[in-house]
């Protein structure tokens, strides 16, 4: 029986894919911002994470008049929720892209420094993750969001290894300080992106499964 | 907007539309009349007999009576002074009193003298002032030895005169009264001693072979305690019944064959339980003929089936959800019969019953059968009494061959119509009085 | 995470739970037969204390026949067969052990449509007291009166008019005549039977708010097809469809996570 319902539960999970699809796009760049030495591209990310905040705005609306006009239970509320909660993760994805698009940007002026390789690990990593956990919302798959929670440790520490690296060599020079803070930035930054991944995860299984495995390993205690 | 086919509002004016629509409203038209007119035609039918009826009636309703001057001679009806109970009674049985009214009319009229003559003088007074005069002096036993006047019934003969029945323009041989009658009696009107006025007797005095005296009241108290009986029997069985039918009895077969049995018999001529009430009660029982309560017996059978079925469809009529809520409480069936169900249905069952008494009143085949025919004079004062009901007595008196009883008919039913449409009124009322209560 | 298995499968082993924790009611293998139509098949359900049960269901589904089967009210229609056990405090109700006169004065019923009689309000509340003999003198009848309407939250509407007729009263008003009507013999199980469905949406409001304040003081079981309803107000939902039990648990896990498709898909409107 076609519901009122469909349509608009429809139009959500379009706009939510379209807002990852923006979110996975303003990541590339800011990585590729950062990789390229490319001040410019900084720039467009600015420009970039303004398209994903409205996108929120609208999803805000949405999510809101869904509850109050439709009242959706069960699976229908669940998918409402988590909808809502993966825009929050995906709209903080678009700070923290505009956030590494700035440091890039500072770094571009010094290209000649190069960067650590296992920044760029860090970054392909999770911009992996991110990926595969918007594919695991768009086909409700359970398995892809499992591999995503169990790559958030990996995430973590490829971002030791960076930081750990990065002060090592601002304590052999230290005249490059303010750069070796950028670097260090951007790989907290990163490994966010992978935590903010990881809820989207997180909140697909609580859509399909009806469990919630947040802060689980805190939890169990 | 997109057209599709022809633009509506055009084709509502099309001459083919505008004459159906007067066909329509013509043949609206000839309906209304069709019913106006059966209405009418009732009306005017019912308008009718009221008319005559009523035309010949009203006369009933007045009586002629002659004033005579009355010389309470004590050598015709000794003397009663001093005396008091069954030895007043006794003496005032032994006097005669029609020497009294003899006197009094041959003082009027001194220059009668021929024996024919002096009778027909005597017909000027109907029979019934002897039993008037001995009850003025049971009365008032010191009127011995007195004279007074009073107004006394006048003979039917004299009656039938003044109310323009037998008329002067006849020839002699042809009315009930000769010239020399007439004379007597324009002389009384001269002397302003014969009127017409309210013939309250017609209301207080028993059947009677007279017709100026004859009167209702047997008939009427008869009535009342064959119709008190009735009442009796017929309304706790038959409420009893329908309670029973409708909420207790399980809906198999036989309660059909009850239903089905019961809704004929409310259409079996009531002459078959005249027949009924002659086998069983007089024949069987050996009850007495002509008593109220084989009357009311009769007619309570007769009146059963429609109080059972008034009954069962006003129960039938209170609304379920009022027993529901009843049972839901923990009302037992007999507390919800008569708490709920019973209070609500009597508006029903009270109507049924009044339509069914009225019809009981008006009946008179089944009451020929257990013979309440006879001529009673007494008022009936007990159920075991003979009695006779007002269609009876209209019965008989519609049978007797004097002139002045056609009217006394016509008058009985007017009475009888009027007892007839006040208790219909009632039931009417009644029904609409309770009908929305819940 | 929460068990969602009910406790219906699980047999009490006796004396192996206090009494104050056994379900008031409990219904088991039910079933209900309209001559030669099977309405119910093996309905169970319990019903506690502190708690409202409510039964969701598509129209038809037997969610009012099985309701009456709790205060036996199915005795009342021909050729209406009830099997199967149904207990109340443990004891069953179809027995000859219980009066069920007596059952109805423990085990009361609100209906759809407000039925109050066609009497004064007092007598209208008065009556099931009276019938049962539980007052006697005027003033106990005086104290129940008011004391049950002011539980149904009516006294102070009408207690200036208490001789006016129950059935001059609002739609609203009525049903709570009705329900201080059920609470005048102190049941200790109340049924209610879609009681809101014939009110508008305020008069709606303030009996849904009546049930919450009464939980605490009967058990009580309510038959509603307004699935928002039986969300906001009960503890337990029951989902009845086709005769049968499908699922049952408590509210909040049926209308976040049902276990069966075939809930899942009424409660989403999928189908009505």
């Amino acid at each position: 029986m076609a519901r009122a319902l469909d349509p608009v539960l429809k139009e959500l999970r379009e706009l939510i894919l379209l807002m990852g699809g923006r979110a996975e796009a303003i990541l590339e760049k800011s990585v590729r911002a950062l990789v390229d030495r490319n001040a410019q591209l900084a720039d467009e990310v600015e420009r970039d994470d303004l398209e994903i905040d409205r996108i929120d705005v609208q999803v805000d609306e949405e999510v809101l008049r869904v509850l109050a006009l439709q009242a959706p239970v069960a699976s229908d509320l669940r998918e409402v929720v988590a909808i809502k909660m993966i825009a929050t993760d995906l709209e903080r994805v678009g700070d923290l892209a505009r956030n590494i698009a700035k440091s890039a940007a500072r770094l571009a002026r010094h290209s000649e420094i190069p960067l650590p390789t296992s920044l760029v690990h860090l970054a392909d990593g999770a911009c992996g993750v991110l990926r595969k956990a918007l594919n695991a919302f768009s086909e409700c798959n359970v398995e892809v969001a499992r591999a995503v929670l169990g790559a958030d440790d990996a995430i973590d520490a490829a971002q030791d290894d960076v930081v750990r690296d990065e002060l090592e060599r601002i304590a052999e020079n230290p005249s490059q300080v303010s750069l070796g803070v950028d670097v260090i930035l951007v790989a907290k930054n990163l490994e966010r992106v992978g935590d903010h991944a990881t809820n989207i995860a997180e909140d697909v299984i609580l859509m399909v499964e009806a469990r919630n495995v947040k802060h689980a390993s805190k939890l169990a205690l | 907007m997109t057209e599709d086919g022809p633009d509506p509002r055009e084709s509502w004016q099309a001459p083919e539309r505008q004459r159906r629509l007067r066909r329509r409203h013509a043949s609206e038209r000839r309906f209304r009349y069709c019913g106006m007119a059966a209405i009418g035609s009732a009306g005017l039918a019912l308008l009718v007999l009221l008319a005559s009826i009523a035309s010949n009636g009203y006369g009933a309703f007045l009586q002629t009576q002659i004033r005579l001057d009355i010389d309470f001679a004590e050598a015709d009806i000794g003397d009663l002074r001093g005396l008091h109970g069954r030895k007043l009674d006794a003496a005032a049985a032994r006097g005669d009193y029609g020497a009294l009214v003899r006197n009094a009319l041959r003082e009027m009229f001194p220059d009668v003298s021929s024996r024919r003559e002096v009778r027909k003088l005597q017909g000027l007074v109907s029979s019934g002032a002897r039993s008037i005069l001995r009850r003025k002096m049971l009365e008032d036993p010191t009127l011995v030895g007195q004279t007074e006047s009073f107004w006394l019934p006048a003979g039917d003969e004299i009656d039938m005169y003044e109310k323009g029945h037998i008329r002067r323009d006849v020839p002699e041989s042809d009315r009930r009264l000769d010239d020399r009658e007439i004379s007597w009696i324009d002389a009384l009107e001269n002397s302003d001693r014969i009127r017409t006025t309210f013939n309250s007797g017609f209301f207080t005095h028993g059947d009677s072979r007279e017709p100026e005296m004859a009167g209702i009241w047997g008939a009427l108290v008869g009535s009342f305690l064959t119709l008190l009986v009735t009442l009796a029997i017929a309304f706790p069985l038959g409420v009893a019944a329908a309670v029973y039918l409708e909420e207790f009895a399980r809906k198999n077969r036989w309660t059909d064959l009850i239903e089905v049995n019961i809704n004929n018999l409310a259409a079996v001529p009531s002459i078959v339980f005249g027949l009924l009430g002659l086998a069983v009660f007089l024949n069987f029982l050996l009850l007495p003929r002509s008593a109220p309560v084989v009357g009311g017996l009769t007619l309570a059978l007769m009146t059963l089936p429609t109080i059972i079925i008034a009954g069962r469809s006003a129960i039938k009529a209170v609304p379920p959800s009022i027993r529901e809520a009843a049972r839901a409480l923990g009302a037992s069936p007999l507390q919800v019969m008569a708490h709920h169900v019973l209070p609500l249905a009597m508006p029903g069952i009270l109507t049924g019953t009044i339509i069914g008494m009225a019809r009981a009143l008006g009946e008179t085949a089944p009451l020929l059968m257990i013979g309440m025919v006879a001529f009673i004079v007494d008022i009936p004062q007990g159920f075991t009494d003979a009695a006779t009901v007002l269609p009876v007595q209209i019965y008989l008196w519609a049978d007797s061959p004097e002139r002045a009883f056609v009217e006394k008919v016509s008058g009985a039913i007017l009475v009888l119509l009027a007892f007839l449409v006040a208790m219909n009124g009632t039931a009417i009322w009644m029904r609409q009085r309770f009908e929305k209560r819940w | 995470m929460p068990d969602l298995v009910t406790n219906l499968g699980v047999e009490h082993a006796a004396g192996s739970l206090p009494l104050s924790e056994l379900p008031k009611m409990t219904a088991r293998g039910v079933d209900v037969f309209y001559g030669e139509n099977h309405a119910i098949r093996t309905g169970a359900l319990e019903i506690r204390k502190d708690e409202v049960t409510a039964m969701i269901g598509p129209s038809g589904c037997g969610k009012s026949t099985f309701l009456r089967c709790f205060n036996r009210m199915n005795d009342d229609i021909p050729g209406c067969r009830v099997t199967g056990e149904i207990c109340l405090d443990g004891e069953p109700i179809y027995g000859a052990a219980l009066d069920v006169v007596q059952l109805r004065a423990r085990v009361g019923m609100v209906f759809q449509k407000p039925n109050p009689f066609p009497k004064s309000v007092y007598e209208n509340v008065a009556y099931g007291p009276r019938i049962h003999g539980i007052a006697t003198r005027p003033e106990e009848f005086e104290e129940i009166v008011e004391r049950s309407l002011r539980r149904a939250g009516l006294w102070d509407e009408v207690k200036d008019r208490l001789d006016g007729a129950g059935t001059a009263l609002s739609g609203g008003q009525q049903q709570r005549l009705c329900i201080a009507r059920a609470m005048a013999v102190d049941p200790e199980v109340i049924l209610m039977d879609e009681p809101c469905s014939a009110l508008d949406p305020i008069a709606t409001a303030k009996i849904e708010e009546l049930i919450s304040e009464l939980r605490g003081r009967y058990a009580i079981a309510i038959v509603t097809h307004n699935m928002q309803q039986a969300a906001r107000v009960s503890q337990r939902t029951a989902f009845f469809h086709l005769g049968e039990l499908v699922e049952e648990g408590p509210t909040a896990d049926i209308f976040t996570n049902p276990r069966k498709q075939r809930t899942s898909d009424y409660i989403t409107g999928r189908y009505g």
